[in-house]
């Protein structure tokens, strides 16, 4: 009985996404067509799908771009996040200096920084990765520190009854400990990743999916906008369950 | 190993935690200390195990005296057993009771050997693959207490062991303990705020009052082991509850005035 429920309830929790999905969706093609939206406001989603594949050729490479701004920024912002966290957390003195500025550094908006990066290095795709590598690294290391911060007193402890070196508490205790707010960091830091990558792209430079959704806007072609739209929006999702992914398998045999 | 006796006196700041402590441990024999919260009875495990120095006195062990750097050989004669498990989430029941070999570096086959003894007599066979957050608080504890051992500790310093448990649990696990002691033969010495857990284990008990912390009594419990829970309920036991507790409470009598 219980276990008819069980299987009942897994079966539920699959489909009903998909039923919102399909009333999301399916309502708005509905809508628009029974209304008559004009086609230069919104695209129906089957029509911006048809565009999508029709397109492909050149919508992807477009793509790519972004995708290689956010993982190359992301992969710099993540390592320099954890490495700072890491040292500023090592001394106590480092932390009680630098902590104040750690909330100036998550607070401002990191695109401001844009048009001075383009002053600095042109149009080219390292203005839109270091834009990224900003907005992921600090939600990292604050992330980080509160990880390294919160290790348990009771766990340096033993290690001091073992008399185990510095480095040893260092790789066994801390950075295992520290490991689950390291993932929260990351996830999040997606989130600032691909905002801060087409952000930077709308504001300088003319490919990639930010320039592109503009470029179709003014023309009036919204079907090919919205394409561009569910792309980001795939990559996006794409990004932050990835990483989710990889936290669940390191750390699922908590 | 000879007999081990150890000998502070004062550590003297402005709050004297310790005012000259003599303790006689010997070897092979559970020692409970026993007394009020703030009687300085986690300083003592912390100075044993050279955690914090003594302002003044001696410790020795065997032939050792403490001095300012004390040798490995003499430190790995000591194992800890905290008062939570502390067990590692990350690493499997198996992993956390080898993490002491892994830190002091003693590998190989007989060491490995250790730890499978130490899981066969903790009976935790089943469980020592599975991981610290799939296991029940007694199973937890019993890990850490084997965890300690895994060096192959002389001396094994208990600092309120099972102070977060229920009491039925506690005095199961307190009887556990017993029985890994008499298979493997260390010295114990314990502490803990609760009397008949004191009874149940010691040899001889340590009974301390605070402000200065110091001792006031050593009270030899003459109950033979192999014991079981049931002398709890025995005369000899509960006159001895009653002694300590009386000691207990007429100091607190007495600081509250």
């Amino acid at each position: 009985m219980v276990k008819q429920e069980n299987t009942l309830y897994r079966i539920a929790k699959v489909i009903a996404p998909i039923i919102v999905f399909l009333i999301v969706f399916g309502g708005l093609e509905w809508a628009i067509g029974h209304y008559d939206v004009p086609r230069w406001l919104i695209s129906k989603p089957s029509d911006t799908v048809q565009v999508l594949f029709d397109k492909f050729g050149e919508i992807w490479p477009n793509v790519w771009v972004t995708i290689k701004e956010i993982l190359i920024g992301y992969v710099i912002g993540i390592s320099l996040g954890i490495s700072m966290a890491l040292l500023f957390t090592s001394n106590r003195f480092a932390e009680k200096a630098v902590s104040p500025y750690v909330v100036f550094l998550i607070v401002t908006p990191q695109i401001i920084l844009v048009p001075l990066l383009m002053l600095w290095m042109g149009f080219g795709i390292e203005v839109k990765f270091t834009a990224v590598a900003l907005s992921s690294f600090p939600i990292t290391m604050i992330s980080t520190m509160t990880g390294v911060k919160n290790v348990s007193a009771h766990r340096y402890e033993l290690m001091k009854s073992l008399r185990a070196t510095k480095l040893q508490t260092f790789f066994k205790v801390l950075i295992p400990s520290a490991i689950p707010n390291v993932f929260t960091g990351m996830r999040l830091a997606t989130i600032f990743a691909t905002t801060a990558a087409v952000g930077a792209e709308l504001i300088s430079g003319n490919i990639g999916i930010g320039p592109q959704i503009s470029y179709y806007t003014e023309f009036m072609q919204v079907d090919i906008a919205f394409a561009y739209v569910y792309m980001m929006m795939l990559i996006s999702v794409l990004f932050y369950t990835l990483i989710g992914f990889i936290e669940n398998m390191i750390l699922k045999r908590r | 190993m000879k007999n081990v006796s150890k000998v502070f006196q004062t550590r003297r700041q402005t709050i004297h935690a310790l005012q000259d402590i003599n303790l006689n441990v010997p070897e092979k024999s559970i020692v409970g200390i026993v007394g009020p919260s703030g009687c300085g009875k986690s300083t003592i495990i912390r100075l044993l195990n050279d955690i914090i120095k003594p302002t003044s006195g001696d410790i020795v062990v065997d032939d050792y005296t403490y001095e300012a750097k004390i040798p490995a050989d003499v430190i790995r004669k000591f194992g800890f057993i905290f008062q939570r498990p502390n067990l590692l989430p990350w690493l499997t029941l198996r992993e956390n009771i080898q993490f002491p070999q892994k830190i002091v570096g003693l590998k190989g086959p007989e060491w490995d050997r250790v730890v499978d003894d130490l899981i066969k007599i903790g009976r935790l066979e089943d469980v020592a693959d599975q991981y610290p957050s799939s296991l029940s608080g007694g199973m937890l504890q019993r890990g850490g207490v084997l965890r300690a051992m895994a060096t192959r500790p002389e001396i094994l310093l208990m600092d309120e062991p099972f102070g977060s448990l229920d009491d039925m649990l506690r005095e199961q696990l307190d009887i556990e303990t017993l029985e890994i002691w008499q298979k493997l033969e260390q010295t114990i010495i314990f502490i803990t705020h609760n009397v008949r857990e004191a009874i149940l284990m010691s040899g001889k008990v340590y009974v301390m009052a605070t402000e200065p912390g110091r001792i006031i009594a050593e009270i030899p419990i003459d109950i033979p082991y192999p014991r079981e829970l049931k002398i709890i309920a025995d005369p000899k036991f509960l006159e001895y509850e009653r002694q300590i507790t009386n000691l207990i409470g007429e100091i607190d009598l007495s600081t509250i005035k």
